[in-house]
C-alpha cells in the first residue's frame, strides 16, 4: 500500500514537472544552441547503433516467423507477417528499450553527476534557472532525437527483415515487399508514429525528471540511472499495451461502423 | 549592505546555525571562520536561499529576502553571487561558454576575457579546452571569474582556497582582492584558512557550535583570548 501511494506520488511529482517545462518553455522559450548541441550529442551520435538495432530486429523477426509458417506452406507471407508485426508491436518497443538504455540512462547520469557536483545549484546562484537552462534543451533533444530515432529504427527494422529474407530464407525481396501492404494497414503505420512519439516523450521526460532530483553521492547517481531503466522498460511495456488495446478498439469500432 | 538578523537552522534535529547576525558592506572583505562541519556552508547556501532558514531574516539593501517571488529570487542571485567550494563549472561547456553562460548579451569581448585571464596568470587558450582537462586550482579561478563577470553586489565563497597549494592560495587571496576593488562589491567569504583571513580581511567572524562567538578585525582576532580563537592563530604559528 504504501509503495503504490509512492508510485502515485512519484506519477505526480512528474506529471508536475512535465507542466513545469511545458510553461518555461512557453513562457520563456529554450536556448537553441544547448538544444543543439544536445540533438547532436544524444540524437546523432545514436544514428548507427539504433539503425543497427532497427536492422537486427527487423532480421529476428523474420527468421522467427519464418520458423512458424515455413511448415504450413505460407512463406510468400512473411513479408507481410513480419513488416506488420515488427511495425506494430515489437519493433517500436524493442527499439524503445535500446533507446532508454543508451539515451534516457546517459541523460539521467548526467543530469545526476551535475546535481550532487553543485553545477545544477551553480547556475541558480549565476541567476538563472536550471530546468529552463539545462533540463528543457535536454528533454526536447532526448523526446526528439527518440521519436526521429525510432521511426529509423523501424525503417530499418524493415530493411533488416527484407536482406535476411532474400539472403538467409531465400525469400525473392519482391515477393516479400508484394505481400505487405495485404497485413499492413494505415492504422498500423500510424500506430508505429504514435507509439514512437510517445516513447520519447516518456524517455525525454522520465530521465530528464530522475537525474534532475538526484542528490547525495555516486551511489545516488548509480540508483538513479537504475531507476531511470527500470521505469522506462516498465513505463513502455505499461504504454506500448495500452496504446495496442487502444488502436484495436478503435479498428474493431471503425470495422463496425 | 548585505545583512543576516538572527539567522537559525537546525538539520536533523541538530542546530546548525543559532541566531546569526552578520553583515558585510560593499568594498568590505568579511571572513567567517569556523571548523569544519559548523555550519559555514550552511549559513552561505541559507543567505542566497538554496537551503531556507528556519528563523531569522536576510536583508539585501534594507530589503528582506524571505518575501521574494521565484523572478526576484533569481535577481537577488545576480546581485549576490555564490562561487562553491567545488568549482562547480558544466562539464559539457568549454571554459568560454562557462564564463559566458550566465552574462546577457552583449558579451564581453574576447579582449576583456583575455585582460581577465592575463590578471589570473591564465594562458588564453584554455578558453577553448573543457573544464575537465583544467587543473583544481585553474577551475577554481574560472569559477570565480564567472561570477565576477556578472558584477554581483556581493561575492559569497565557500572554502575558496581549499585544495590550492601556497602559489594558488596566494594567486586566489590576490583574485579576491582585485575582483572586490573593480567591482566596488562586498565579499563573504566562509574559510577554515585563518592566514588568507588575516591576510586580506577587513573584518574576521568566528563560528563555533552556530553562534557567532568572535567579531572583529584582524590584529583583534590575533588577540583574542577564545580558545578556538587562539587554536586557530597557534595553527599558523605551528605551520
Amino acid at each position: 500500500m504504501k509503495s503504490l501511494k509512492m508510485v502515485f506520488q512519484n506519477v505526480g511529482q512528474w506529471a508536475h514537472f512535465v507542466m513545469l517545462c511545458f510553461h518555461l518553455l512557453v513562457s520563456h522559450g529554450i536556448s537553441g544552441r544547448e538544444f543543439k548541441k544536445q540533438l547532436l550529442r544524444v540524437g546523432i551520435q545514436s544514428i548507427p547503433l539504433t539503425c543497427a538495432a532497427g536492422f537486427f530486429v527487423g532480421a529476428i523477426l523474420a527468421i522467427q516467423i519464418d520458423s512458424q509458417i515455413r511448415d504450413f506452406g505460407a512463406q510468400s507471407y512473411l513479408g507481410g507477417i513480419s513488416v506488420s508485426t515488427t511495425l506494430r508491436n515489437l519493433g517500436p518497443v524493442l527499439i524503445a528499450f535500446f533507446l532508454a538504455g543508451r539515451v534516457g540512462a546517459f541523460t539521467s547520469a548526467e543530469l545526476g553527476t551535475m546535481s550532487i557536483t553543485d553545477q545544477l545549484n551553480a547556475i541558480r546562484c549565476l541567476g538563472l534557472n536550471p530546468i529552463r537552462e539545462i533540463v528543457i534543451p535536454r528533454l526536447l533533444a532526448v523526446a526528439v532525437s527518440s521519436i526521429v530515432l525510432l521511426l529509423m529504427g523501424l525503417l530499418l527494422s524493415v530493411v533488416g527483415g527484407i536482406s535476411i529474407a532474400s539472403i538467409g530464407l531465400k525469400v525473392n525481396p519482391l515477393q516479400f515487399i508484394h505481400r505487405v501492404p495485404e497485413f499492413l494497414a494505415v492504422s498500423s503505420v500510424f500506430l508505429a508514429l504514435i507509439k514512437s512519439i510517445v516513447f520519447g516523450l516518456m524517455i525525454g521526460s522520465v530521465s530528464c525528471f530522475i537525474g534532475f532530483h538526484i542528490s547525495g553521492g555516486a551511489e545516488e547517481v548509480g540508483g538513479g540511472v537504475r531507476r531511470t531503466a527500470v521505469v522506462l522498460v516498465v513505463g513502455i511495456i505499461i504504454l506500448d499495451f495500452m496504446i495496442s488495446w487502444m488502436g484495436s478498439q478503435f479498428v474493431v469500432s471503425a470495422n463496425g461502423s | 549592505m548585505l545583512e543576516l538578523k538572527a539567522i537559525s537552522k537546525r538539520l536533523g534535529g541538530l542546530p546548525i546555525l543559532q541566531e546569526v547576525f552578520l553583515s558585510v558592506s560593499p568594498d568590505e572583505i568579511v571572513f567567517v571562520l569556523g571548523r569544519s562541519g559548523v555550519g559555514k556552508s550552511v549559513l552561505l547556501k541559507t543567505i542566497v536561499g538554496l537551503i531556507p532558514q528556519d528563523q531569522g531574516r536576510v536583508f539585501l539593501n534594507g530589503q528582506a529576502t524571505d518575501c521574494f517571488d521565484e523572478i526576484a529570487l533569481t535577481n537577488f542571485r545576480r546581485k549576490v553571487s555564490l562561487v562553491f567550494q567545488m568549482p562547480a563549472l558544466l562539464d559539457s561547456l568549454t571554459v568560454e561558454e562557462n564564463l559566458l553562460f550566465a552574462l546577457r548579451k552583449p558579451f564581453p569581448e574576447r579582449e576583456e576575457l583575455q585582460k581577465w585571464l592575463s590578471e589570473l596568470q591564465l594562458d588564453v587558450k584554455c578558453l577553448d579546452r573543457m573544464p575537465q582537462e583544467l587543473s583544481l586550482g585553474v577551475q577554481k579561478k574560472i569559477s570565480v571569474l564567472r561570477s565576477v563577470l556578472l558584477k554581483p553586489q556581493f561575492l559569497l565563497f565557500d572554502e575558496p582556497t581549499t585544495g590550492l597549494d601556497p602559489v594558488g592560495t596566494r594567486m586566489m587571496n590576490d583574485l579576491i582582492v582585485k575582483s572586490v576593488r573593480k567591482t566596488h562589491s562586498g565579499c563573504l567569504i566562509v574559510s577554515h584558512d585563518v592566514q588568507s583571513a588575516l591576510e586580506i580581511a577587513h573584518k574576521i567572524i568566528l563560528l563555533d557550535q552556530g553562534r557567532v562567538v568572535f567579531e572583529g578585525k584582524p590584529f583583534e582576532f590575533k588577540q583574542c583570548q577564545l580558545p578556538l580563537a587562539q587554536a586557530f592563530v597557534e595553527g599558523i604559528v605551528a605551520q
